[in-house]
């Protein structure tokens, strides 16, 4: 079981997942799919440790509930962003302070990438801020979608699943959004 | 003018290396314990519920009112549930043959499915001997030789059994430890376990303690079982085992390797704890 599932990568397709993961099997999962978890949290919250704290949540969760994923049904990609979505949700039912949350990844996410020189952190993090102000400027529905298309890189067929919509209706919102996050670009610039 | 396709493609907030081997790391250890945990419970294979419990009641209960609704009153029978504090849910069947739980599991699969929440159940399996199980320990437990040498690792203070079944006398004292075999750090350690054996090591007796939270929950499966109050305390209690949440802390007492020890002993052993 676990070799088929590291040979497969992300197209888990043929893997019984019924027994429950073993550590090499989440290792493999783990590392396909941290960026597009954390990515995902982030765009929704843009606060940095609190992000870290729901990563950690929605792998806990995969580990918990992997022997309920059928690979028959919507890709393991979509299936952890399904996780993910519902552990932001619960962030923002009981922690009720998105407006309050503090813009920190702009100043961190560019500094925690010790490689970089210092002009490459400084662009790094006006762009962090430059894309967080465009973010801010969507519903919460809005910045959801983006962030499963760009921060999670999900096929618009399996966003429409996840959220109980219409794919056409996905393709319309993206470009809405992207309209008025354009749009907050455009007002800086002027 | 910044290209909004640009930030969205090649922005990536995940670049802090150490952070995420961090987590990876935690999240491993986690995985690896509950293995380890599994293996060391003498036989009884036990899963974390990461969810809340009170949820899991909740939707547990629902479900088996659809069950029940869907197929009568065999379902009824045949699934029950118990819970203990606020973290622990055990279900029980009355078709279970030879401590099988094959049938359980497939009803609590049923739960699972309907309430979106992954719970196990517990099922038996052969268990060892005493130099086997000795064996199987190795790299996985530290051992201490009294419980006040073990206090301070602990995060809850322990309570010991005063009384116990003729014949039996304290063998081994465990924590669980870290992949590099060193204790978890002082005031952490959310489980013990403590082993009591005959003379001859034939018999032996196993209390697991373990500090109840959300990520310590667990689901777990019976026989025949069915709850039980000690010292005004609630438990659960069937064939070998005698569970019972005192302060916060499940005492977990199980005899599925001591066969000359009563229902009876095991209670009063919990009874006796001090």
């Amino acid at each position: 079981l676990e070799s088929i599932t590291l040979l497969c990568g992300e197209a888990i397709t043929e893997a019984r997942t019924d027994e429950g993961i073993g550590a090499a099997v989440f290792e493999g999962i783990f590392e396909a799919h941290y960026k597009r978890v954390y990515n995902f949290c982030a765009y929704r919250i843009n606060n940095r440790h609190d992000t870290e704290d729901l990563v950690s949540m929605v792998f806990e969760k995969v580990i918990a509930k992997y022997s309920t994923y059928r690979p028959s049904g919507v890709p393991l990609e979509a299936w952890i962003i399904t996780i993910a979505k519902n552990v932001v949700n619960d962030y923002f039912r009981h922690k009720k302070k998105r407006a309050c949350i503090p813009l920190d990844f702009v100043n961190d996410a560019a500094v925690s990438a010790t490689d970089s020189q210092p002009e490459e952190i400084f662009m790094t993090r006006e762009n962090n801020a430059a894309l967080m102000r465009a973010l801010n400027a969507l519903t919460e529905k809005e910045r959801t979608i983006v962030a499963m298309k760009f921060a999670a890189s999900l096929k618009n067929v399996d966003i429409a699943s996840i959220m109980s919509l219409g794919e056409s209706n996905v393709g319309a919102i993206i470009h809405r959004s992207l309209k008025k996050m354009r749009r907050v670009l455009e007002g800086e610039e002027s | 003018m910044r290209n909004l396709e640009d930030l969205l493609n090649n922005t990536d907030f995940s670049q802090d290396r150490k952070k995420k081997e961090a987590i990876k790391a935690m999240l491993l250890n986690s995985l690896k314990r509950e293995e380890q945990e599994n293996q060391a419970r003498g036989g009884i294979s036990m899963k974390k519920i990461r969810a809340r419990p009170y949820a899991v009641a909740v939707a547990a209960a629902f479900t088996v009112c659809v069950l029940i609704a869907a197929c009568g009153e065999d379902i009824a029978k045949a699934v029950q549930q118990f819970t203990v504090g606020r973290y622990a849910v055990y279900f029980t069947s009355d078709d279970a043959i030879n401590n099988s739980y094959a049938s359980d599991a497939e009803q609590v699969k049923q739960l699972e499915a309907e309430s979106g929440i992954s719970m196990s159940v517990g099922f038996s399996k052969a268990l060892l001997s005493y130099e086997a199980e000795i064996e199987s320990e190795k790299g996985k437990v530290i051992y201490f030789d009294t419980i006040n040498d073990v206090k301070p690792y602990l995060a809850f203070n322990p309570l010991m059994p005063v009384a116990l079944p003729t014949g039996f006398a304290l063998d081994r004292i465990s924590l669980y430890c870290d992949e590099n075999g060193r204790p978890l750090p002082l005031g952490s350690n959310m489980y013990l376990n403590v082993y009591y054996t005959n003379v001859e090591k034939t018999q032996q007796i196993y209390m697991q303690l373990r500090l109840m939270n959300e990520e310590t929950a667990y689901s777990s499966g019976s026989k025949d079982m069915r709850y039980i109050s000690i010292n005004g305390q609630k438990g659960v209690v069937d064939d070998n085992i005698v569970n019972v949440e005192i302060g916060g802390v499940m005492y977990m007492i199980m005899t599925g390797r001591a066969e000359s020890v009563t229902q009876n002993d095991v209670i009063k052993m919990a009874e006796s704890l001090r």
